[in-house]
């Protein structure tokens, strides 16, 4: 079955675009990347990571759909299918840093923060500064905590599809979910009102 | 009765239990969605902004990635497969090959040059010396030998060396003005000789390297016939007076008593037959003994021994 050419109109299921890239159809791909590349990408940006290695995990994410197009299964959503691989690939990411190097960008992101906290800045200004606090909070918070928030706030998944995507039983996303509400509530307490 | 109060008992307990569960999870969940309120009305802030998007090089970094596997799938490259499995199967059949020849020549070295050291032997007419193939070699000896004959090979075109130069010398004593160019001359011809005398020498042992195995079995029987020849006593004058009145006597019939077996630079070995299937050789030093060809005509043949070996008459130069 051959898709129509246009594939822009949301009309057109995720997973039948991608079976049809997986046929053969080249332009089948460009409208699933248009759907989908913003989110992939801010799914690593919000991480905390700089601008230059989301960009090349979000390379690495769409490259593996790529070569993995012929085992693609639409036997659960493409979105899940896709941010299982963002997933994987920045686990891999993690894996190739050291720890030492990881805790030092998050005492980093802890200091910057407290120094934006106690400075005053004009009102105009203060929406920038409540986004950089944002992320540099979301980027403070434990792994397995972030990702689920990030699924979960970003990229609009449940937490059964978040379950799903990070392989895990869906009281401890629940429960992942919750704590990092708290942890960023109470981090970002003083930025509100 | 006491079992209905017990169980009215746990389930009041229990409902009991229950209720402050219940508490617990709706405060949890009041608080949560308390957290997820602010959370979002964060979000609702901050979006306003414009959200970043991933840079156009990333973008077509992509896309062109996606066409190029498409298109790849789309004419795949069946001679590289074919060439990559081809060319690892030659290698692999080479590599077999080549140390399956290494091992081999490793195994049949040591008479090979058992016999190479038989040939020189042969060709230097030194059968004294000569390592016999029939005894036990230590390869480390024979190499040794060989190259000690090497060396006295070398030695002897050396010494012939002077006087070529001392030929070439005079000439151009005779013609040269300039000293220098003729010691630059004859330097040059002597560097030339030496290495036409080398590369000469080379290419004997090249070819003695290259002769088939059946030439290097004949030569084998010649060094090992000359050896057998060193074993075999002289004839005394007492015997030759013998077996001359013997011989004249069986010559009348066309018969003889003997036959020359062989020759060389210094003796004759001949052979003396005692009946029809026994004989005995000897040898005849040519400074004192001479033969001579009986018969022109070779053709013939013994009668007493069916071998076509040379009639002759020996004579005495003493005498």
């Amino acid at each position: 079955m051959a898709l129509p050419t246009d594939h822009s109109k949301q009309s057109v299921a995720d997973e039948a675009l991608m079976l049809a890239y997986a046929k053969g159809q080249a332009s089948a791909f460009d409208s699933l990347y248009q759907r989908h590349k913003q989110m992939v990408y801010l799914f690593f940006v919000k991480q905390g990571l700089p601008i230059a290695i989301a960009e090349e995990l979000c390379h690495d994410t769409w490259l593996k759909l790529i070569n993995a197009r012929e085992k693609y299964q639409p036997q659960a959503l493409f979105k899940t299918y896709l941010f299982t691989i963002a997933r994987n690939t920045l686990i891999d990411h993690y894996k190739k840093k050291s720890t030492q190097n990881e805790d030092n960008y998050n005492s980093d992101d802890n200091d910057l923060t407290t120094t934006i906290a106690t400075t005053q800045l004009c009102e105009q200004q203060q929406t920038q500064q409540l986004k950089l606090a944002l992320s540099l909070n979301i980027s403070a918070l434990p792994i397995s905590q972030r990702e689920v928030f990030l699924l979960k706030q970003e990229s609009g998944f449940s937490l059964e599809q978040i379950a799903q995507i990070t392989a895990q039983h869906q009281e401890k996303v629940k429960s992942s979910w919750r704590y990092a509400l708290q942890r960023l509530r109470k981090g970002l307490q003083h930025y509100v009102n | 009765m006491l079992c209905n109060v017990y169980v009215r008992g746990y389930s009041i307990m229990s409902t009991n239990h229950t209720d402050d569960n219940d508490k617990e999870t709706q405060k949890l969940t009041l608080q949560q969605q308390s957290d997820e309120a602010f959370i979002n009305q964060l979000y609702d802030d901050v979006s306003q902004e414009h959200q970043s998007q991933p840079s156009e090089l990333l973008d077509k970094r992509i896309l062109s990635a996606a066409h190029k596997a498409i298109n790849k799938s789309n004419n795949p490259d069946k001679k590289s497969h074919v060439t990559w499995y081809s060319t690892l199967a030659t290698a692999a059949s080479l590599t077999l090959v080549v140390s399956l020849v290494v091992l081999q020549q490793d195994n049949i070295l040591p008479n090979e040059q058992a016999d190479r050291i038989q040939v020189k032997d042969v060709t230097f007419k030194k059968p004294i010396n000569a390592v016999s193939a029939k005894e036990s070699i230590n390869p480390t000896s024979v190499k040794e030998s060989f190259v000690d004959q090497e060396v006295m090979a070398e030695q002897i075109d050396y010494k012939a060396e002077p006087s070529y130069s001392a030929l070439s010398g005079q000439m151009e004593s005779s013609v040269a003005t300039d000293g220098k160019v003729a010691v630059s001359e004859r330097t040059l011809r002597a560097t030339q000789y030496k290495k036409q005398s080398n590369s000469a020498k080379q290419k004997n042992i090249a070819q003695m390297m290259a002769l088939p195995p059946v030439i290097n079995n004949n030569i084998t029987e010649i060094g090992q016939a000359q050896e057998k020849d060193l074993a075999i006593r002289y004839l005394s004058i007492k015997q030759f007076q013998q077996y001359t009145l013997s011989n004249k006597t069986l010559h009348a019939n066309n018969q003889w008593l003997w036959s020359l077996k062989s020759e060389n630079d210094m003796e004759y070995i001949i052979n003396v037959f005692q009946g029809e299937q026994q004989s005995l050789a000897f040898r005849l030093g040519k400074d004192n003994f001479k033969v001579i060809n009986a018969h022109q005509d070779t053709s013939k043949i013994l009668s007493l021994k069916n071998k076509s070996l040379p009639k002759v008459v020996i004579l005495n130069t003493n005498n």
